[in-house]
């Protein structure tokens, strides 16, 4: 029977097909049509809010299984399945809350064809909810391979110069990743006679075949997260998308790679994971130094700040497979503050990028001078990018490195190095847009946040300082599935 | 400003002598109760109280030299740290910058920094990743596209020719490797 | 005798009405309308007597009435009876109105009902000349354009060769066999084949690649496609590739079950060429006809990896594969059929441009298609795909595994053309006004669409059963 995750999953389709009934009411370009839209949007993706939060305080912390299971027939022995467990509740609820924040977010700064831009962030949201929380191979990969639509004419319609290349390159990049985990996903079908996730999360397979079905995966998640050397998709993607589809591009679409990861890899091919784990450990030692250095020589805003994220997934990846608890729920802490902060600091780039159409920093200089809650705002989010205790980057940072301290000493030495290039560039970054004179005379007349934008930070603020402050009300939810999992990892892997 | 100094100073001169039994002295177990760790091998305080003499006189020593020099540069000559900064003497030059840490922090870890950042994105994302990845695979493939479609001429016979010869092909692998 | 004749019912009304049709509209020319409706009758009945009629083997063996005939044939007619409508109100809008049209489509079903329960070789090329001596006509029909003319005329050449190639096949098999019928041939070929059956096989597979348009005989596909009117193209995409496909199975498991692990290989060069022509060649297309038809030679290529497998699961993929592509493919000419600038055809990707504010329906419709057919879910395409790929991979050999990978890794560079499409509807602005689009095209093609998705999702189960019945019909593990 259905239940409260596939209401979850499915209401914002209501609001796309309240959406679709206005169109044909009214006509596309009419002003009041659009403003309705645009309210029928944030109503939805707040209701879905509503019942993500409902969904997370139902949530018992104590069980380390899955929940709120809901199971229908398909086909050929396949299922409709839907459930949630301490892994993926939260990413549920993160995606549900970074919504309104970009349907407000684009409130003013979309001006063409609105109706068919809220509906593809509708739509983006059921399928990434659905990926969260699809129980069913075959379900999972229909979700999170249809993902890539939304996204692709996201960037491509209401991107920036080169949106097309990068529109392109985002989709044909991610889809290469994804059919070779389809080719992995068949032959576990075949092997295992079922496509149920949990079911084959107990299914031993061999390791001769473990190792293919791990790298089969890992090209996909890889690319998703993404990892060095195949992240160069990121930098594209993210300074062409709309500041919106940036947010949840870098917010939640990356998660899914972490998430699958953490759902198939470390579970499903235990011992090809702690075979592969100094691979991936490199990877992410190499992504983390690489990708801050880069970071570091941008001259636009959102490349800058794209790189960041390329950085932070990395510590990421090394806390999952760090193969013990703190760096799993170091991890899992890290994409959810991740998710917080950097969509901040895309929204911070959004409200110059509104203003002055710019993203160069050698445009901007001295905003401080007449933006001093700007400043402040855009310090604050700086500073969790950086990982000053006291916001939630610095939980989820020393936590991944911990972790993976036990694990290989010299992978945390150099990313603890890492944390030092990313106060090189996200200082130098802030130094050179809010601090110093305002020499450019095209910026005399730039204004401070309005409400609408207090309005979409005020919650991140919140959640940043909150998180920081009290990490403990995350691991409450993940430490009972993060156990099992890391339990189960080291009974079958022998690592 | 003053009154606000003056009160400072009293604390800087007369704070150690108030506390230094408390903190380190004969109390100091009573006053920390634990809150800073002391291994038992730990003798460091015992070592502190022999100390050669010169060592517990040159804080002292130091700072009243240097008092004193500054009062004879700043107040008697007045005028002459002004005619010692404007020759710009050598050791006056690595004193004022600070003994130059800033230019070698500039020209060992920032320029390193720079270098390697431009090598890794010009060099490693832009050239090598995605030379060799997205924009070399896509530029290979439409090339390769563009030979084919030429080999569609539009002729009929050609087209019976490579039916043909894809018959002759097939049938010669199966002669080869079903060697029958 | 009675009792055989019972199992050919549907070939019989088909033959019978197309001949009373023809006649009737020697007499009434301008009746196309009512013939057509007839000729739809006609088709709509023959699927519903395949659907629930008896099954069993007739006239010593020639025709099969199985369960693979039965889920073929309603797949085929149901197909035809869709393209006449479009195809028919097509030649009426162009001034050209014939009463031939439906008439030879009623033949051209008649000859794919025969080719998909034929029992021996004469039934099977008996089938295959019915079905494509109607097909050449078809393509060639409107005659005032010289395009169509030049597809129909190389068409007919080529396929006449590979009638040719397939009646030398069918020849040498006999000869060293000993019979025609598919069961005499199965038990000559048990004890080890002959040199001479292998070679006729290999003569008959190349004549049957060439009906499915398969590498390296794909090369008269584009032409035809981009010169033959339309909605025809639209017609002979989809069902006569069924039913080649499923003669392939039924020459290929039927006739010679202990060579399977010599015809795959073959079936595996096969299918690696088609994917990778249709793949790479496709790239540079901006002709939608002729980019779909590199599309469907891809396409086929896949279905062929499926029947690689040489067990009833790669069968099964194949009959699933090939009428969830049908669908695909009568839509998307259905669109195009539809779409249509101040009388002109729309037939370029630059010509699409913009089309989303034009057209949205069919602009959605033909996002649909094209994300199916690049095999994307949720739609249609994927599933196809899915189930073709999983009996590929199952089957543990690691050449097959290596051809799926490959295959799969094919599609992601099909799908950079798929992608150009879409981003000239959805990205670029239009250049100028559309005509109102036909009903009945857009009928079809909105009809298309929605099974493609989200109608599938549950008509899956239905087909999957109705599959894997068929493919037992075939008698392997």
């Amino acid at each position: 029977m259905l239940g409260i995750l596939s209401l979850i999953t499915y209401v914002p389709l209501i609001g796309v097909a309240v959406i679709l009934a206005l169109r044909f009411v009214g006509k596309a370009d009419n002003p009041k049509t659009v403003d309705a839209a645009k309210w029928i949007a944030l109503i939805t993706t707040l209701a879905t809010l509503a019942l993500s939060v409902v969904l997370t305080a139902r949530f018992d912390q104590a069980n380390p299984g899955f929940q709120f299971v809901e199971s229908l027939p398909w086909f050929a022995g396949l299922h409709y399945a839907m459930a949630v467990d301490g892994i993926s509740v939260l990413f549920v609820l993160l995606t549900a809350f970074l919504m309104p924040i970009c349907i407000l977010a684009s409130w003013k700064s979309i001006e063409t064809r609105v109706l068919e831009y809220l509906i593809a962030f509708l739509i983006l949201e059921t399928l990434v909810i659905g990926v969260f929380c699809a129980m069913d191979l075959v379900l999972f990969y229909t979700f999170f391979e249809f993902g890539l639509v939304p996204m692709f004419l996201i960037i491509g319609i209401w991107g920036g110069k080169r949106r097309v290349y990068a529109a392109f390159k985002f989709f044909l990049y991610t889809l290469l990743g994804s059919v070779l985990m389809l080719a992995a996903i068949l032959a576990m079908i075949s092997v295992a006679h079922t496509s149920s996730i949990p079911e084959l999360m107990a299914y031993k397979f061999a390791p001769g075949l473990q190792t293919w079905l791990w790298l089969a995966f890992f090209a996909s998640f890889a690319v998703k997260m993404p990892m060095w050397p195949v992240h160069t998709w990121l930098p594209d993607a993210h300074v062409e998308a709309p500041t919106a589809g940036s947010v949840i591009l870098a917010g939640i679409l990356l998660k899914m790679g972490g998430y699958g990861f953490l759902r198939f890899s470390l579970p499903m091919f235990p011992e090809a994971s702690a075979i592969f784990t100094p691979l991936v450990f490199a990877l992410s030692a190499i992504a983390i130094v690489y990708t801050s250095l880069v970071a570091f020589r941008q001259t636009d805003i959102k490349k800058l700040i794209a790189y960041s994220s390329v950085a932070h997934m990395g510590f990421v990846t090394m806390g999952i497979f760090s193969g013990n608890a703190i760096g799993v729920q170091g991890a899992i802490f890290q994409m959810l503050s991740h998710g917080v902060i950097s969509g901040a600091l895309f929204l911070c780039v959004g409200v110059v990028y509104d203003r002055m159409h710019t993203r160069e920093i050698a445009f901007y200089g001295g905003l401080v001078n007449r933006m001093p809650w700007y400043a402040a705002v855009f310090m604050l989010f700086t500073m969790g990018n950086v990982g000053l205790p006291g916001t939630s980057g610095f939980v989820g940072e020393i936590m991944t490195m911990t972790g993976a301290y036990h694990a290989s000493t010299w992978t945390a030495l150099v990313a603890a190095t890492g944390v030092i290039f990313s106060a090189v560039y996200a200082l130098s970054l802030y130094r050179r847009t809010v601090f110093g004179e305002m020499t450019n005379p095209a910026l005399a007349a730039i204004t401070d946040l309005d409400m609408r934008e207090i309005i979409i930070f005020t919650p991140l603020i919140l959640s940043t300082l909150y998180l920081g402050l009290q990490p403990g009300v995350v691991f409450q939810i993940t430490q009972a599935s993060v156990d099992h999992l890391v339990s189960a990892y080291h009974a079958f892997s022998g690592a | 400003m003053l009154i606000p100094i003056i009160l400072l100073s009293f604390g800087a001169v007369f704070a150690g002598f108030v506390f230094v039994e408390k903190f380190v002295g004969e109390g100091r177990n009573e006053f920390w109760k634990g809150a800073i760790f002391n291994a038992p091998t730990n003798h460091i305080l015992e070592h502190a109280h022999h100390s050669p003499i010169w060592l517990l006189w040159l804080p002292l020593v130091v700072s009243t030299t240097g008092l004193l020099i500054a009062f004879y540069v700043y107040i008697l000559k007045e005028g002459m740290g002004a005619r010692i900064a404007a020759r710009k003497g050598l050791l006056w030059g690595f004193l004022y910058n600070k003994w130059y840490f800033d230019e070698l922090y500039e020209a060992t870890f920032v320029k390193a920094a720079k270098f390697l950042g431009d090598l890794f994105w010009k060099g490693g994302d832009q050239k090598l990743i995605d030379g060799l990845g997205p924009d070399g695979v896509s530029a290979v493939s439409l090339h390769l596209g563009k030979r084919m479609g030429k080999v569609q001429t539009g002729y009929v016979y050609h087209y019976a020719f490579v039916m043909l010869l894809g018959v002759a092909g097939l049938l010669s692998f199966a002669l080869w490797a079903w060697q029958a | 005798m009675l009792i055989n004749l019972a199992l050919a019912y549907p070939e019989l009304l088909l033959a019978v009405s197309a001949l009373v049709l023809l006649v009737a509209g020697a007499f009434n020319p301008k009746a196309t309308d009512v013939i057509g409706a007839f000729a739809v009758l006609s088709l709509v009945g023959a699927a519903a007597i395949s659907a629930f009629g008896p099954h069993g083997v007739a006239f010593s063996g020639s025709l099969k009435a199985d369960a693979a005939a039965g889920y073929a044939g309603v797949a085929i007619y149901l197909a035809s009876a869709a393209a006449i409508p479009l195809g028919g109100n097509w030649f009426a809008r162009k001034g050209a109105p014939a009463f031939e049209f439906p008439v030879l489509i009623v033949l051209a079903a008649l000859g794919m009902g025969m080719m998909v329960s034929a029992g021996d070789l004469i039934a099977l090329y008996i089938g295959i000349e019915l079905q494509s001596l109607a097909l050449y006509v078809l393509a060639a029909m409107y005659r005032d354009d010289l395009r169509a003319s030049e597809a129909g005329l190389k068409y007919f050449v080529l396929g006449a060769l590979s009638s040719g190639m397939l009646l030398y096949g069918s020849s040498l098999i006999y000869g060293f066999a000993g019979s025609t019928r598919f069961e005499d041939i199965a038990a000559a070929v048990h004890q080890g084949a002959h040199t001479g059956v292998l070679f006729g096989l290999i003569f008959l597979m190349c004549g049957l690649a060439f009906k499915v348009s398969a590498a390296p005989f794909h090369m008269w596909t584009p032409d035809v496609y981009e010169g033959a009117p339309t909605p025809v193209v639209g017609f002979f995409a989809g069902a006569p590739k069924l039913a080649a496909m499923v003669l392939f199975a039924r020459v290929l498991y039927e006739c010679f079950p202990g060579a399977i692990s010599q015809w795959r290989q073959i079936l595996i060069i096969l299918g690696l060429t088609s994917i990778a022509v249709g793949a790479f060649a496709g790239l540079n297309q901006s002709n939608l006809k002729r980019l779909w038809a590199y599309s469907s030679i891809a396409n086929v290529g896949y279905a062929i990896l499926g029947l690689a497998a040489g067990t009833a699961e790669g069968v099964h993929a194949m009959l699933v594969f090939m009428v969830l592509y049908i669908v695909d493919v009568t839509g998307f000419f259905a669109c195009l059929t539809a779409l249509s600038r101040q009388g002109k055809a729309m037939e370029t990707i630059e010509d699409m441009a913009g089309l989303f504010k034009e057209q949205p329906g069919i602009a959605l419709a033909m996002t649909a298609f094209s994300l199916s057919a690049l095999g994307l879910p949720p739609f249609s395409g994927f599933f196809a795909k899915y189930f073709v790929f999983k009996a590929a991979i199952s089957m543990g050999d690691p050449m097959l595994t290596g051809a799926a990978i490959a295959g799969l890794v094919g599609s992601v560079v099909a799908a950079f053309y798929y992608l150009r499409l879409l981003r000239s509807m959805w990205f670029e602005a239009p250049t100028s006004a559309t005509d109102k689009p036909p009903v009945d095209a857009k009928a079809i093609a909105i009809g298309a669409a929605l099974f493609t998705f989200p109608v599938v999702l549950g008509a899956l189960h239905l087909i999957d059963i109705q599959a894997s019945l068929a493919a037992a019909a075939f008698g392997l593990k």
